[in-house]
């Protein structure tokens, strides 16, 4: 499960929107943990005098996994495909914005209901704008093949923020999350080696905490820099009551070349353990979990892109296209089954405006 | 940054993270010579879980041994091999919820309430208790229930 | 003081002077550039939301960035 977020639209300059617009973007994900997926959205938005936005997207995750994780679990391969539709409202007149939105997402083990709510107002002549939000989601977790395992996942959520312009060049903006889960948070694929009083080695379906509570501080902060091209950067702590602590930190430089804009981005990623994560246990404990991502890794992410814009093609207000191409690795210090993941996405969008 | 850190770092740990597991106290004489029995017959099966890398083992006469060698492969079972079968078995039930436990109901028909069990898939023959009213599974329910038996009982096919 | 008194108080401290940086009032003619694409903090929806959707499923953090949650089992 992870989290559900919060959509806000921080209310934008004083620029013409465009009567209507319908983007497609599909990528494709390989890992060297034999984990393969290609996700495609299509989103349509429309805007009515300016000031309501109306958008509707539909996403499609198909997910082919022999990882290592699969494989202890002695099944084969196993292939999924999950579903995610979402209809959102936007409103804002210049000087305040709202929006709502609902998502929802099915798969054969998993069956997500979320809504969300934001708002945010401009102050001091437009050069801050403060906003905040709210989460809330229902999740049912079932079991592949399963038609009687069933528990429920609750999610709820806030997020404040604040966004500064600094400049004629620069903008920074500050945010706060906080979310509480409440429920199954645990694999019912995953079980958990312990040694027994006896000697031999036993185990335990992973068992973790109902509750968790997360914080997110994020900053990030964008320079405009020579004639056409900007820096984007942003930092993010991160820690939880399960006491993982993690750092984020990257950048994107981006230049502009008439219609073509190229840029170049690196990510880069430290969390420590969860405090009842531990890569071998001695004994059975009241929580035990096999999953790596509550393990202490770092991960770094770096890749390159390319977009093209083209105003008044014909009918068009707008023609668009992107190509993205991203190389990865993991690194794992406490996760015996892995030590190491590495792999590439491959992106590719186009849209157009009315 | 470690403003940054120091502000996440007072969102805390929750308590008893890692505090042991309660494992639920369920008779081990009735586990012994009621349970055992019926798991050695219907489930410890080199194929099934007579296998060492499954993540549930059982040990069991002519089957999956803790040492030894094939002359004795067919010998008793030893304090130690009831102990790691008594201990895996505890381990599978769910201390909050035991009537709901993987280790209950997982070898019982999908259609009596059961839950999804691969082995009952891969060898295309059903699962191991068609229904609840079977008496071998009323034996694991009754254990997983509480059910006590007389310390001194034997166990069949020991050398007690 | 409460756990969360002791996060908030330490978050404003952290924000308060950051609160102060926006005394330079930018003039409306000025914005030109703060105008443009690439100068978005959140410019397309769709390739943020496939970046977190990747980020989000293999590290143990979530939040910060925004975005709809959907809910991806990936159990």
């Amino acid at each position: 499960m992870r989290l559900q977020l919060i959509a806000l639209v921080i209310a934008a300059s004083a620029s013409a929107e465009p009567l209507a617009s319908l983007d497609l973007r599909s990528g494709v994900y390989q890992d060297s943990d034999r984990t393969f997926i290609s996700t495609t959205t299509v989103a349509a938005r429309g805007t009515i005098k300016q000031r309501l936005t109306l958008e509707a997207r539909y996403l499609v995750d198909v997910i082919s996994s022999a990882s290592v994780d699969v494989i202890t679990a002695a099944t084969g391969t196993f292939r999924e495909t999950r579903h995610e539709v979402e209809g959102a409202l936007a409103f804002h007149d210049g000087t305040r914005a709202a929006n709502a939105s609902y998502v929802y997402s099915i798969e054969n083990d998993w069956q997500s209901h979320t809504a969300n709510l934001g708002f945010s107002h401009d102050l001091a002549q437009h050069d801050v704008t403060v906003g905040a939000g709210g989460t809330f989601g229902y999740n049912r977790v079932g079991r592949a093949g399963d038609p009687n395992f069933h528990r429920t996942l609750y999610a709820a959520g806030g997020m404040v923020f604040a966004t500064f312009v600094l400049t004629r060049r620069d903008l920074l903006n500050v945010s706060y999350t906080l979310a509480y889960l409440s429920g199954y948070q645990a694999s019912p694929y995953r079980y958990v080696y312990f040694n027994e009083a006896s000697g031999s080695r036993g185990s335990v379906p992973e068992t973790d905490p109902e509750l968790r509570g997360r914080h997110a501080l994020t900053a990030r902060w964008n320079h405009h820099l020579f004639k056409d091209s900007a820096l984007q950067s942003h930092l993010r702590g991160y820690a939880d009551d399960w006491g993982v602590l993690s750092l984020t930190a990257g950048a994107e430089y981006l230049v502009g070349f008439g219609q073509f804009t190229v840029g170049a981005h690196l990510r880069g990623y430290v969390q420590q353990h969860a405090g009842f994560y531990r890569p071998v246990y001695q004994t059975a404990m009241r929580y035990m979990t096999a999953d790596r991502e509550l393990s202490s890794f770092i991960d770094g992410f770096g890749g390159v892109r390319a977009e093209w814009r083209r105003a008044h093609l014909g009918p068009l207000a707008e023609l668009r296209a992107e190509a993205k191409l991203d190389g990865f690795g993991f690194w794992f210090f406490d996760f015996p089954r892995l030590q190491s993941r590495n792999g590439l996405i491959v992106e590719l969008a186009i849209g157009a405006s009315l | 940054m470690k403003w940054l850190l120091m502000a996440l770092y007072f969102a805390g740990c929750q308590p008893g993270l890692n505090d042991p597991r309660d494992l639920p106290a369920l008779d081990e004489p009735f586990f012994r010579c009621r349970v055992q029995p019926v798991i050695a017959k219907s489930c410890a099966t080199f194929t099934c879980h007579g296998d060492g890398r499954r993540f549930y083992r059982v040990y069991a006469r002519n089957r999956l041994r803790l040492g030894g060698d094939e002359t004795t492969r067919n010998a008793p079972l030893s304090a130690q091999e009831r102990a790691a079968n008594f201990e895996s078995a505890i381990a599978m039930i769910d201390p909050q919820n035991p009537l709901q436990s993987f280790w209950l109901l997982k070898p019982l028909e999908l259609a009596a309430g059961g839950y999804y069990h691969r082995g009952a898939v891969i060898f295309n023959a059903g699962n191991v208790f068609h229904d609840r009213g079977d008496p071998d599974f009323q034996t694991l329910n009754d254990w997983v229930n509480g059910a006590r038996e007389d310390p001194a009982c034997v166990e069949p096919g020991s050398n007690q | 003081m409460t756990r969360l008194g002791r996060l908030a108080l330490v978050v404003g401290l952290v924000l308060a002077p950051v609160t102060t940086i926006g005394c330079a009032h930018v003039k409306p003619w000025e914005r030109e550039l703060l105008a443009k694409p690439k100068m978005a903090l959140d410019g397309d929806p769709e390739a943020a939301l496939l970046e977190q959707h990747v980020y989000q499923y293999r590290e143990g953090s979530a939040g910060g960035y925004g975005g709809a949650g959907g809910g991806c089992g990936c159990n």
